[in-house]
């Protein structure tokens, strides 16, 4: 009882058991700005549904980028926190394909199918005390026999960039919805993306708790960035992880992404961007994405040697 | 010469795995348990299958807090059964710690200028 008066409270416009059909819909999703935008979109509709079967239209979506997933299951998370059912109709088949492969649909009773191909690191959803699970699912996917052979070091680099953001999401984000993960290698262009999503505060909102600072959603990225920032408290030093991720992305030529809230920063061999969308995501995701034919030496060196 | 102990990251942390923070303290609890009983610390990495900055900031990098300084840690904290790469990882996050002791007031107020709030 004491949940549902808190979600009333939250849309005092709302009825109980509405009658009213519930709908909401989803275009072509890449990992882009206006992929992330999309999602946002999305979540902010679904947020006006409360104990409600809400059917979501997939007939516009053309395309689905499979690493995306992780984003969109914090957005059905929120759904289904404030006691949704979701729905899921109007899928073509090559998206049902992807995302029947890397079991994201396997939620929504749809059945799975074998990723034939292996270019899937499957769709998961983690709670943050779940680390070694965490490593033990890398561990296990990204030495896949299908995905391409990387150099040791590119692997192990990648490997732990993603367990850094892993962790950051972990400590940092006040998730309650758990943290989500999913990656995708695309053998045509060489590339292998891997997304991780929390369903927390954002950096915006965690940064004015714990230091008392205001900031737009895209400074608070920014603030994440800089060397030495970290909102933890104690006498843990911070602000390394995300400085060695940039490090080796540049290395790769690879790119990496953050939308928290309404912040999006990206960064590639292209430029950098940083700036708002217009609607809010509800969370922090993390992309990466690397060059897999690159056979550059990813041995780290100590500052002196740089 | 302070006895030496060797502490093994695998056993304290009960295995392979070294990423969390909590895990990190785990470790540092023990180095300064052993530092308190005044003896030398051998930090063993054998068998590690993943590893950090995050665990090593907590497990390593408060120790540069300014509890120790950096004469006492040279002379009582040895680390053995490490590659290259973790070695490397080891000093990019023994450096950080010290710039991050050296300037946290510094990098506080340099961002309680530039707030500028607009988002509700």
């Amino acid at each position: 009882m004491k949940v549902l008066c808190r979600l009333l409270s939250r849309r005092p416009g709302r009825f109980l058991m509405s009658n009213n059909s519930a709908k909401a819909s989803l275009g072509e999703i890449r990992s882009n700005q206006q992929g992330f935008t999309r999602l946002a979109v999305l979540a902010e509709a679904l947020n006006t549904y409360l104990l409600d079967t809400v059917d979501v239209d997939l007939s516009a979506c053309t395309w689905f980028d499979a690493n995306m997933s992780a984003p969109l299951g914090v957005v059905f998370a929120h759904a289904v926190d404030n006691l949704n059912s979701i729905k899921l109709g109007g899928l073509r088949p090559g998206v049902e394909t992807i995302l029947a492969k890397n079991r994201f649909l396997a939620g929504f009773g749809f059945p799975e199918r074998e990723d034939t191909h292996g270019t899937t690191i499957p769709y998961r959803r983690f709670t943050p005390t779940d680390d070694r699970y965490f490593a033990a699912y890398l561990n296990q996917f990204l030495r896949g026999k299908d995905l391409p052979i990387m150099s040791t070091g590119l692997s192990e680099r990648f490997k732990n960039s993603i367990l850094e953001i892993f962790v950051n999401a972990a400590m940092h984000s006040e998730s309650k919805l758990g943290i989500f993960a999913c990656g995708q290698y695309f053998p045509q262009q060489h590339r292998l993306d891997f997304c991780v999503a929390d369903a927390g505060v954002g950096i915006r909102r965690k940064i004015y708790k714990e230091l008392g600072m205001k900031m737009n959603s895209d400074k608070a990225i920014e603030w994440a960035l800089q060397e030495g920032n970290t909102t933890r408290k104690g006498n843990v030093p911070g602000g390394l992880g995300l400085k060695l991720i940039r490090e080796f992305i540049t290395m790769n030529k690879g790119r990496i992404q953050i939308v928290s809230d309404r912040g999006y920063w990206e960064f590639s061999p292209q430029g950098e961007t940083l700036t708002r969308i217009d609607t809010s995501f509800p969370g922090t995701v993390i992309n990466i994405e690397i060059n897999t034919a690159d056979t550059s030496s990813y041995r780290l060196r100590s500052e002196s040697e740089n | 010469m302070a006895e030496r102990v060797t502490l093994k990251i695998f056993d304290i942390v009960g295995g392979p795995v070294w990423v969390s923070t909590d895990d990190g303290q785990k470790i540092f609890d023990k180095i300064t348990a052993a530092f308190k009983a005044g003896r030398s610390v051998n930090l063993s990495f054998a068998n590690q299958q993943n590893l950090i900055t995050a665990f090593l900031n907590a497990a390593i990098g408060q120790l540069y807090g300014g509890q120790y300084d950096e004469a006492f840690l040279k002379e009582r904290l040895a680390f053995s059964d490490i590659s290259e790469d973790d070695r490397a990882m080891l000093e990019r996050a023994i450096e950080n710690a010290k710039r991050y002791f050296a300037n946290r007031p510094a990098y506080d107020h340099a961002w309680k200028e530039v707030v500028d709030e607009d988002e509700e």
